[in-house]
């Protein structure tokens, strides 16, 4: 926000180089996409998914297809598959992130170059790269994880085909692609608590664990609470990795919702339903999101 | 700087992280530099750039540049309108300027899955199922994050040179591409870059919205002809692979520096 002192001056600028509305038209490029591709495609899929196609016909059914999904199985199926890999991926990976941010941050640190590219590069690879990438690598007959624990005698692993290890599969590649990205976050927030602090405690006796635990860790806070709500959402809206690691199976074992809303839409052509499943999703983002929020912020105050 | 002392617990954990992270890379090189790939982890048998070319060869060099057209078209609409709307919400006091750029934010946190099916027929209604639909639907993806890292920027500039200038007659078209569009440069890059390499990985939206394959970009085209091999070519895959990351990778290392605004925003899942 710009200091309030020079805002007279600017003000007058704006108005004598041309009307009022200037700095409106500055912005209407903005708002005509937003209202394009944001506003009018969520209003729009309000109104279909309060509709049915029947015999060719768009056709209202008020809240039918809402209705349908509350006793749907396979939505709850890929509801309770997205949650599950919400509640082990995000903490893995958070974890990881830290332990990342703390070793980046230390001194003590070599080959650093070595590192960040190893931990950053996966941010900017494309989906498709790593996607096909880890199914070649975790392919049951051919794959490079399965020669190499067979190489340290530990059996085979049916990754893709199993429906519990295919859960496992797409973790392990969200992990290795996203892990970095919080960890950058972290890297920063930890550069802004100041090294005082740590000076001081050494002087006071303080372990590395327990500097760690009462000056890094709450000093992290505020990055913490953001990449917890932005790793939720996204996983909550998880679509690309088990379309292409799993196409959702083994028998709908990795079926998210992101996918089920896909497959009901550009398989099925279903648009109302999908809707409907586009809207109940952004419901429990939206629960979710505020639950933590509240919770986050009430620890750090 | 933390003074922490490694230990050795902790070395042991980040070596073994090392290894999980660097195998794949190790795979991807191997393969794709061996012409009788097998997709072993071994040193490359049939030593060559033969993938390479193969590939190139194919459809691939189509598809780069259609991603090209794309990415760069997206980055470029995103810093044109961005910067258009950053400018006065940086130095405007103007009614609703909060209210727009918190809607902005939650906007970026609506589910853009869950609007798929209605964003495709608004562009089919309106002739954008195309490359250039591509484009400006992610740049309004994009654009929350690039309308506040342009304003935090424009922030920075000091805003008495502009007073200066409009002292001594200039006009505002003059003061904005004279001063304040030079002096954020860097941060006009930034957000062009950023931009280009999220559009250059996008899979979901050219998926839906390209629906012939002189269309395609790498990414969908990549994802097709993986899905259309029998036996799997590991050789082909690996060069496509790294063909296809190379100018998001070395966008990386061009803005390294500038990694803790950037990246923030824009690897964000989903």
């Amino acid at each position: 926000m710009t200091s309030s002192k020079l805002q007279p001056a600017t003000r007058r600028r704006w108005r004598g180089s041309s009307p009022r509305l200037t700095p409106y038209l500055f912005l209407l490029p903005v708002l005509v996409l937003f209202a394009g591709f944001k506003v009018y495609p969520y209003l729009y899929a309000a109104w279909l998914s309060l509709t049915k196609i029947i015999k060719g016909q768009t056709t209202f059914v008020g809240l039918g297809n809402y209705g349908r999904l509350a006793t749907d199985p396979i939505f709850y199926k890929a509801l309770s598959n997205t949650l599950i890999i919400l509640i082990t991926q995000v903490p893995l990976m958070l974890g990881l992130a830290l332990l990342l941010a703390v070793a980046f941050n230390s001194a003590l640190l070599k080959f650093r170059a070595f590192w960040r590219t190893a931990y950053f590069v996966p941010i900017v690879m494309g989906l498709v790269a790593y996607g096909i990438l880890f199914s070649t690598l975790l392919n049951s007959h051919h794959g490079l994880v399965n020669f190499l624990l067979e190489a340290v005698g530990l059996p085979r692993v049916p990754w893709l085909a199993d429906p519990v290890w295919a859960k496992v599969s797409i973790i392990i590649a969200l992990t290795w692609h996203y892990t970095g990205n919080s960890a950058v976050i972290y890297l920063a927030q930890l550069q802004s608590i100041p090294g005082e602090l740590y000076e001081a405690a050494e002087i006071d006796g303080a372990t590395a664990w327990q500097r760690f635990w009462h000056i890094t860790l709450p000093g992290l806070r505020p990055a913490i609470t953001l990449t917890v709500v932005l790793s939720t959402i996204g996983t909550l809206q998880l679509f690309d990795e088990p379309y292409v690691l799993t196409n959702g199976g083994p028998n709908n074992a990795t079926l998210t919702i992101g996918m089920y809303l896909y497959q009901n839409g550009f398989k099925y052509f279903d648009f109302g339903y999908a809707s409907a499943i586009g809207y109940v999703l952004t419901g429990i983002i939206g629960v979710i999101a505020l639950i933590q929020f509240r919770f986050l912020r009430e620890k750090q105050a | 700087m933390e003074r922490t002392t490694l230990s050795r617990p902790m070395a042991i954990a980040l070596a073994f992280m090392a290894v999980i992270w660097v195998s794949p890379f190790a795979w991807l090189f191997s393969n794709a530099f061996d012409t009788a790939a097998t997709g072993r982890l071994v040193w490359p048998q049939n030593f060559g750039i033969g993938n390479f070319t193969g590939a190139i060869g194919g459809d691939a060099g189509r598809m780069f540049l259609n991603s090209l057209l794309i990415a760069a078209g997206t980055a470029t609409i995103s810093v044109v309108v961005g910067a258009a709307a950053a400018y006065p919400l940086s130095r405007l006091r103007m009614p609703g300027k909060n209210a727009l750029l918190w809607t902005l934010v939650l906007l970026r946190m609506l589910p853009s899955v869950g609007v798929l099916v209605p964003l495709y027929f608004a562009a089919q209604r309106s002739g954008l199922l195309n490359q250039f639909g591509v484009m400006l639907a992610l740049s309004c993806l994009n654009l929350p994050f690039t309308l506040l890292l342009l304003k935090n920027f424009f922030d920075t500039v000091p805003i008495e040179l502009e007073e200066a200038a409009y002292v001594d007659g200039a006009s505002l078209w003059q003061i904005v591409t004279g001063i304040v569009l030079p002096m954020s440069r860097a941060g006009l890059a930034v957000v062009w870059f950023f931009s280009f390499t999220g559009a250059w990985n996008e899979f979901l939206l050219p998926l839906i919205f390209s629906r012939v394959e002189a269309a395609f970009p790498m990414s969908v085209g990549l994802y097709g002809a993986f899905g259309r091999m029998g036996a799997i070519d590991y050789g082909f895959l690996a060069a496509f692979s790294i063909i296809y990351a190379a100018p998001a990778v070395g966008v990386y290392f061009l803005l390294r520096r500038n990694m803790n605004t950037g990246f923030a925003g824009v690897g964000v899942k989903g």
